[in-house]
């Protein structure tokens, strides 16, 4: 019997409520006091095509989905035919016998559940097949019915009682079929944990807008565009709580501005998007490099180039947002690889955004964006404000020169409003009082100066550190949200006898310092990337001066598996 | 004392435009409305875009920022909202504000944050040598458009009409008085207000000048112009371009995009603490039992 380590699986037609059983188990596990991964693969579609949603749930921290389904529940036939394949050995799928069926495979139990006509007989429409297979999850998993009763009533309260008793009806009636048809049978439990963790159940984007709020952010402005636009629902939903300005504006160049407005007249600020609105900002984020203007961006990757593939996940991005905009000028990039970690960066993109006045990234993607993980609530105790150089009205000297040198590149600021501290801030190359400027030493002067701020950082920006054993055979080379399946690929490389460990970059500008020395003590760095021309690969090359010429890229628009990963390493040992 | 143009004025330098360019009576009508306001120069911040005009931040001394072609009023809006207590004022040209920034402008409109725009509009590029601006008529012959310019002209004013802009107006750099309390009215209105300023191009537009717009302009409000008749607004236009009216086209009372937020009500918001801002509320929300 296998207890409280499950791997699920959901799938049906986008617009059936695919979602809505995923959910639920991940919901069930995490009062059973699990912890959960979610990832959903869905069609740029509203309605229509085959949909899945996966949830895997241990009793230990998960860092990434699996595509070796223990359980699937499948509300359409597509859903047999496509993943029947991937059952795990002594693992099951629901299905509709009405509707699919699959073939016969050792080893993988058969659960066909009427549950089409359940949902008709108890709630009078086919759609509530969902909740038949909610209740046939948690019959085949041996854990009480009443967890998922008080879900229903949560989630179908506003529609009245006659809907919320339907809907417990058929949850309970896909209970008792399973439990009367078999009893037993399935291998998989769930049972509840005596210490429960307390955790929460959050996406990468409600992380990032987490961290933002709780640095203080005031003002975000936004255009939609998946898989960003969850951050501008998040900030819009909690704009009255936490008296913050958010905008949904007419379009990215809008955003990006009116975001360096609000930062340049004092107030921490925000916007975000895909690569493509992230290509409309590029010459406002030079803007805010220029005026020395902080603002922090969120750019959530999905697959290019150009529309590419909306609803899917990689990290192709990462050298658009590198060199974005025209000139040098200074800019901070970071990429999160936890849900943990995208609060805490999103937190302290603010503080760096302030503290050396100029654009900050933060390089998400789908995967960790839209995909849930449960964890412990982030210890806030220690984060501290840090607005930098900006000046209280009583420190503002006489003849206030805004972009004075300085050495660590970073000058003192005002804001309107502030008396004494009035200046241009101009997009032109300008003087250390703001007027601007062609002389060649000022000019000179003035590139130094700004230019000086990334040295500065650098010397500020924790070590790159190589994680796991000191010795391994190999050490996966990644960034961003590969960590977590890079993260799980470790001990599935130990049972194939390969012992691993694990480079996880997270400033690529400045880059982070340490890749160098960590590199120089690995006996094999493997790039794992999820791109096709192995990005932080060619950075690595160009600042660490290492060149990795194992890689293992995935450019399919789906985002590595802890196997995939595994297999790709042990493919380039032979 | 009551403030002076000096008030406004920073010395630093002197304004490169060619001389005898309709910029000067509009830096010139800006600084008397700012001066007969009382405004605080500390509180006004003043976004310019790119172009001639874009440049007039730097001789004020007021904050100000230049911007990027065609941004001036989303920087300006995030300027509002961050602090609703500053004045805020964006000087855009017409290829700036009505070609590239058309978009903007047209949800600035809608949005009615409380800004005053001001166009200098003087229907080319100056700064990028003359080339046709939305604003030149169909046939006009620039380096863009040597054989005529194959579009016909935008209205602003039609457009802002058509908007539902809260303030709609046009004045002319040629004449200071009437367009410095048309500044005025504009800084006064509680809401986004527009106004379009005819400017002779002396090095680029020799043939609609100063005379040009002399023998054409004539005061609104004198000829007895409701400013509040929509359809009037409309009919008026129709004399171009024999006649260019001057003054408020249409003006009207509505809400406003900050004042209508409880956001903003508890001050600015630059004056919110954040120092220890609390998230617990929001991580219990997304805990799961």
């Amino acid at each position: 019997m296998k207890i409280n380590d499950i791997n699920f699986m959901v799938g049906g037609i986008a617009g059936e409520g695919v979602e809505v059983p995923g959910e639920f188990f991940a919901k069930l596990c995490i009062q059973a006091g699990l912890y959960i991964h979610t990832n959903g693969e869905f069609h740029s579609v509203i309605k229509g095509y085959n949909n899945i949603f996966q949830v895997r749930a241990k009793e230990e921290r998960v860092y990434s989905h699996s595509n070796n389904f223990d359980l699937v529940l499948a509300l359409d036939k597509e859903t047999v035919d496509k993943y029947f394949e991937d059952v795990t050995q002594g693992g099951g799928i629901i299905y509709d016998p009405d509707m699919a069926k699959p073939a016969e495979k050792k080893g993988v139990k058969l659960f066909p559940v009427p549950l089409r006509l359940i949902a008709k007989e108890k709630v009078g429409l086919d759609l509530a097949k969902n909740i038949v297979g909610i209740g046939a999850v948690a019959g085949l998993l041996d854990y009480p019915m009443q967890p998922i009763t008080d879900m229903l009533v949560k989630t179908f309260a506003r529609k009245g009682l006659d809907v919320v008793n339907k809907n417990i009806d058929a949850a309970q009636a896909g209970y008792n079929y399973v439990r009367e048809n078999f009893s037993k049978e399935f291998d998989y439990v769930i049972r509840q944990k005596k210490d429960t963790p307390k955790t929460m159940m959050v996406n990468g984007n409600e992380a990032i807008g987490m961290g933002a709020i709780k640095a203080g952010c005031k003002f975000v402005s936004e255009y939609p565009m998946t898989p960003s636009s969850s951050i501008l629902h998040f900030m819009a939903k909690y704009a009255q709580k936490y008296n913050m300005s958010v905008n949904h504006v007419e379009d990215e160049i809008s955003a990006i501005n009116m975001a360096i407005g609000a930062g340049y007249a004092g107030v921490r600020s925000m916007t975000a998007t895909s690569g493509g609105g992230f290509s409309l900002m590029t010459e406002a984020i030079g803007l805010a490099g220029m005026t020395e203007v902080p603002v922090v961006i969120a750019e959530v990757q999905r697959p290019g180039p150009s529309t590419g593939l909306p609803t899917r996940s990689g990290q192709g991005d990462l050298r658009q947002v590198l060199h974005a905009s025209q000139g040098d000028y200074p800019k901070i990039v970071m990429s999160p690889g936890t849900h943990e970690e995208a609060f805490y960066m999103a937190f302290h993109a603010f503080n760096l955004a302030e503290k050396y006045q100029c654009p900050v990234i933060i390089l998400s993607e789908k995967y960790l964006s839209e995909g849930r993980a449960s964890f412990e609530f982030p210890k806030t105790d220690q984060l501290r404000i840090d607005r930098g150089k900006l000046l209280k009205e009583s420190e503002i000297p006489a003849n206030f020169k805004r972009f004075a040198q300085s050495p660590d590149g970073v000058c003192a600021r005002t804001i309107p409003g502030q008396k004494g501290g009035a200046h241009t801030a101009s997009s032109y190359e300008h003087r250390e009082d703001g007027y601007f400027t062609e002389i060649v030493s000022e000019v000179v002067d003035m590139n130094n100066r700004r230019m000086q701020k990334m040295e500065t950082i650098s010397t500020k920006l924790p070590h790159a550190e190589v994680e796991g054993k000191a010795k391994a055979d190999v050490t996966l080379v990644c960034w961003g949200a590969t960590y977590g399946p890079a993260h799980e690929a470790i001990a599935l490389l130990k049972e194939k006898g390969v012992t691993a460990n694990l480079l996880h970059i997270k400033y690529l500008m400045p880059f982070q310092p340490g890749v160098r020395e960590a590199l120089e003590h690995c006996k094999h760095p493997v790039l794992i990337e999820g791109n096709f021309s192995a990005q932080l690969g060619g950075l690595i090359a160009e600042k660490a001066g290492v060149e990795i010429s194992d890689k293992v890229l995935d450019y399919s628009g789906r985002p590595f598996t802890p196997d995939v990963i595994a297999g790709g390493v042990i493919k380039l040992l032979k | 004392m009551p403030r002076t143009l000096k008030d406004y004025t920073n010395t630093t330098g002197k304004p490169n435009w060619c001389p005898g360019c309709g910029n000067y009576g509009i830096e010139a009508a800006l600084k008397s409305a700012f001066a007969k306001l009382d405004l605080d120069p500390d509180g006004i911040a003043f976004v310019g875009g790119i172009g001639c005009g874009g440049n007039a931040p730097y001789w004020f001394s007021s904050y100000g920022i230049i911007t990027l072609h065609g941004r001036s009023l989303p920087v300006a809006t995030g300027i509002k909202l961050a602090d609703h207590k500053l004045n805020v004022v964006a000087w855009a040209g017409d290829g700036d504000g009505y070609g590239i920034g058309m978009g903007h402008f047209i949800h600035s409109m809608r949005r009615n944050a409380n800004i005053l725009y001001i166009v200098g509009d003087n229907t080319v590029y100056g700064l990028t040598k003359g080339q046709a601006s939305p604003t030149a008529r169909k046939g006009t012959k620039t380096p863009s458009t040597p054989f005529g310019s194959p579009d016909p002209n935008l209205s602003p004013i039609a457009l802002a009409l058509a908007t539902g802009c809260s303030f709609v107006a046009r004045g002319y750099a040629g004449n200071l008085p009437h367009l410095t309390n048309l500044i005025m009215e504009g800084i006064k209105h509680k809401g986004f207000a527009l106004i379009d300023i005819l400017q002779p191009c002396v090095t680029y537009a020799k043939d609609i000048g100063y005379e040009f717009y002399q023998q054409r302009t004539y005061d609104l409000a004198a000829a007895g112009h409701n400013a509040s008749d929509k359809k009037a607004a409309y009919e008026r236009l129709s004399e171009e371009p024999d006649k260019f009216p001057i003054g408020i086209f249409y003006k009207e009372e509505r809400g406003v995009y900050e004042d209508e937020q409880p956001q903003f009500s508890s001050g600015p918001l630059t004056a919110h603490d954040i120092s220890n801002v609390d998230i617990n509320p929001v991580f219990e929300e997304y805990s799961v039992g």
